[in-house]
């Protein structure tokens, strides 16, 4: 086990979009009993000496122009709920601490990227984008990572016998004890973990309480931290309301970008793909526009489920202005592999042939994209299976069959098939006086089923150059149908 | 006196005609003879081909299927945009087209089979695109030009023999009436390159120049 602790000290002030950049100093602040403290601060107001934990008299006096704002822990809330989703993109064991970590489990995540250098580095990246401040420690166990995170130690512990040596020259005030206690410690000179380690264990229990050997247990893993991991729902659905009514698709690309990013952090999550997924529309006073769309291909790739569900936006009518979005994830399946494209980035790979025709397919309809297949079947019209989609599992099943020596007709067949057969005297310029005919093949199939087929074939070659696959049908020898095209 | 004449025809700036100068890439047709006429050696890709044939079943795809096959050749893929019948598998297996990277697709309206088309020109996936159209704007295909440069893909046009008199912005256009194969218009092509015939095989078509539309005029002695 490896340990990640993400703690976001700025969190109050990080859930404002553009808070920490603009130009006039801000605070965040929250009433402690009569006092009102300062929790975050801008650059701009940490820049004139305003610090987290100040009381707001002193703070104003430092900075005179200091606006302050109450702080929204409901927000912050939300905010930490979809921290946590996204970091299930990295990891399946991501815990909730306290109102500012995360812990999260890397160890095994690690084989998945490389090494835990080139994991961190996309968690930093993907951190740093969404622009909130972080601080970050990697141990062995969830305390020592949570103290490494406060305390600013960069380095990766493995090892939990290494923690020791780590651990001893940081401040007692970095980690988790009571303040009290740390004061008591402080004043028998006990500053540091180091010195708090050289002293007899039973003693300390009973002079400072016995917070204080659990909790040097804890930091080196001699006793186990209860980790509550966060709870993936079974299913996903997510829902999005804004204030006020969107009308035009494209737009309605943002909330719905916002939960596929959410859904494809659930996938990978769960390791599972999806492969339809729902879009519900909501309007003020109309019934939901439902949207359906499959996929040729199970997919947990973010970009690949927005740019399909582009591509359905851009042809979707909305009968009136939308309110809210709910996203539902309605067939998934377990994901085989690691997917090859699972953690390429937007732009890094180009398109691949599925990813096209699933936008294809999105766009311009489920029964738009065929694939075919040759099966194993003399009557023309039969030995072409067609499937709808771009799916390849009933492509893949009978990929053999059209390897079969038999089944790929030596003879020259047409590059055209009409399905339904045309009755020759209604194929448009027909004439029989400016036809040829070649020798026929007879096709004599499927007695046992209902589309009994005794015909013999020819191809027709037209005075104007048309090459026709024509048939007489041997028990109505004056019926001749056209069946085929030689494009 | 002739060393000095070979040393100025091989001057850059020493432009002759009758030279073919390839400006794309191009792709082998599979023809030889049609092949040798053509600048680059044959179809140009990254550029838009489009065939005007009278009726079909004049063997306007089989005259394109073996340049398909070898576009396919790198793993790439093979699409029909909106065919006007059903594509038959065993005919498209037998002439060397890989079924699994192949797709035909159905598109209701004009404007979506451009639209298909286009997407699938740009994202370089496919080696191969065949399209079928009827009516469409002259501002159409010059997407559908503009996106067949941005790929790598050989882009073929099926409309009818009506409009070969009409201007289009394809860079190479055929006609094909019975078995008169006629080069309408070649970029990067100096003068007439001449008819052809198509003639059928049990394997598809073959292309031969046409006896009368040699090139080289007779030389008569005078006496």
């Amino acid at each position: 086990m490896l340990w990640l602790a993400l703690q976001f000290p700025r969190l109050a002030l990080d859930t404002r979009m553009g808070a920490e950049a603009q130009s006039e100093p801000l605070a965040i602040i929250e009433p402690q009993g009569a006092r009102r403290i300062v929790v975050a601060a801008n650059a701009a107001a940490r820049a004139q000496g305003v610090r987290a934990g100040q009381v707001l008299g002193a703070a104003q006096a430092l900075c005179a122009g200091l606006k302050t704002e109450m702080r929204r822990p409901k927000d912050e809330d939300a905010a930490m709920q979809n921290l946590a989703l996204w970091a299930l993109g990295y990891s399946a064991q991501v815990a909730r601490h306290g109102t500012h970590t995360l812990l999260v489990e890397i160890g095994a995540s690690c084989r998945l990227f490389g090494n835990e250098r080139r994991l961190l580095q996309a968690i930093a990246t993907d951190l740093e984008r969404e622009a909130y401040a972080c601080m970050a420690g990697v141990a062995a166990t969830p305390a020592a990572a949570r103290l490494f995170a406060q305390a600013g130690i960069g380095r990766i512990v493995r090892d939990v016998d290494a923690l020791r040596d780590i651990i001893a020259p940081l401040a007692l005030v970095h980690g988790e004890l009571p303040a009290e206690t740390c004061e008591a410690l402080a004043a028998v000179g006990v500053r540091s973990y180091g010195a708090l380690l050289r002293l007899p264990r039973a003693e300390v229990a009973r002079r400072f309480g016995q917070v204080v050997p659990d909790h040097l247990d804890t930091l080196l893993g001699r006793r186990t931290e209860v980790v509550v991991p966060m709870r993936i729902a079974e299913r996903f659905r997510q829902h999005l309301e804004w204030p006020y009514a969107i009308a035009s698709s494209t737009a309605l690309l943002f909330p719905a970008r916002r939960l596929l990013v959410a859904a494809a952090h659930w996938l990978i999550a769960c390791q599972r793909a999806t492969t339809r997924l729902r879009l519900s529309f909501a309007h003020e006073d109309h019934p939901d526009t439902v949207v359906d769309l499959g996929l040729g291909q199970a997919s947990a790739d973010r970009e690949h489920l927005v740019a399909v569900v582009r591509a359905r936006l851009e042809r979707l009518a909305l009968p009136q202005g939308c309110t809210a979005l709910t996203l539902e994830l309605s067939e998934t399946q377990a994901l085989d592999a690691p997917s090859r494209d699972l953690f390429v980035r937007h732009g890094e790979a180009p398109e691949d042939a599925q990813q096209l025709l699933d936008r294809l397919q999105g766009r311009l309809g489920d029964t738009a994209v065929e694939r075919f297949v040759v099966q194993a079947d003399h009557r023309p019209e039969l030995c072409v299976g067609a499937t709808h989609g771009s799916r390849f599992s009933s492509l893949s099943t009978s990929r053999q069959t059209h390897r079969d020596p038999w089944v790929v007709p030596t003879k020259m067949r047409p590059m055209f098939l009409l399905p339904k057969p045309t009755p020759i005297e209604q194929w448009p310029g027909f004439d029989w006086r400016k036809a040829r005919l070649s020798l026929p093949e007879r096709i004599e199939s499927g007695w046992w089923d209902e589309a009994d087929a005794t015909r013999d074939y020819y191809r027709l070659d037209q005075n104007d150059g048309a090459r026709l696959w024509v048939f007489q049908n041997r028990q109505a020898p004056r019926d001749w149908f056209v069946q085929g095209i030689y494009a | 006196m002739a060393a000095t004449i070979e040393s100025l025809l091989h001057r850059p700036d020493v432009w002759r005609g009758g030279e073919h100068h390839a400006t794309t890439p191009t792709l082998a047709s599979g023809h030889r003879e049609l092949d040798a006429a053509l600048p680059g050696g044959g179809w140009p890709l990254q550029a838009l081909t489009e065939v005007c044939h009278a009726r079909p079943g004049l063997g306007e795809l089989s005259l394109m299927l073996p340049a398909f096959a070898r576009a396919m050749s790198d793993g790439r893929w093979l699409l029909f945009v909106s065919a006007p019948h059903l594509p038959y598998a065993p005919a498209l297996a037998a002439a060397g087209i890989d079924l699994e990277r192949f797709a035909h697709l159905r598109c209701a309206t004009t404007e979506q089979a451009l639209w298909a088309a286009e997407q699938a020109l740009r994202s370089g996936v496919c080696g191969a695109i065949a399209l079928w159209l009827g009516q469409s704007e002259p501002n159409a295909l010059r997407r559908l030009q503009l996106a067949a440069e941005a790929g790598r893909s050989l882009a073929v046009l099926y409309r009818s023999l009506a409009h070969a008199d009409q201007a289009s912005p394809a860079a190479l256009r055929l006609a094909l009436d019975g078995e008169q194969l006629r080069i309408v218009k070649c970029r990067g092509a100096l003068g007439n390159l001449g008819r052809f015939v198509l003639r059928r095989s049990p394997h598809g078509v073959s292309v031969h120049a046409e006896a009368a539309s040699a090139r080289v005029l007779p030389f008569v002695r005078a006496r």
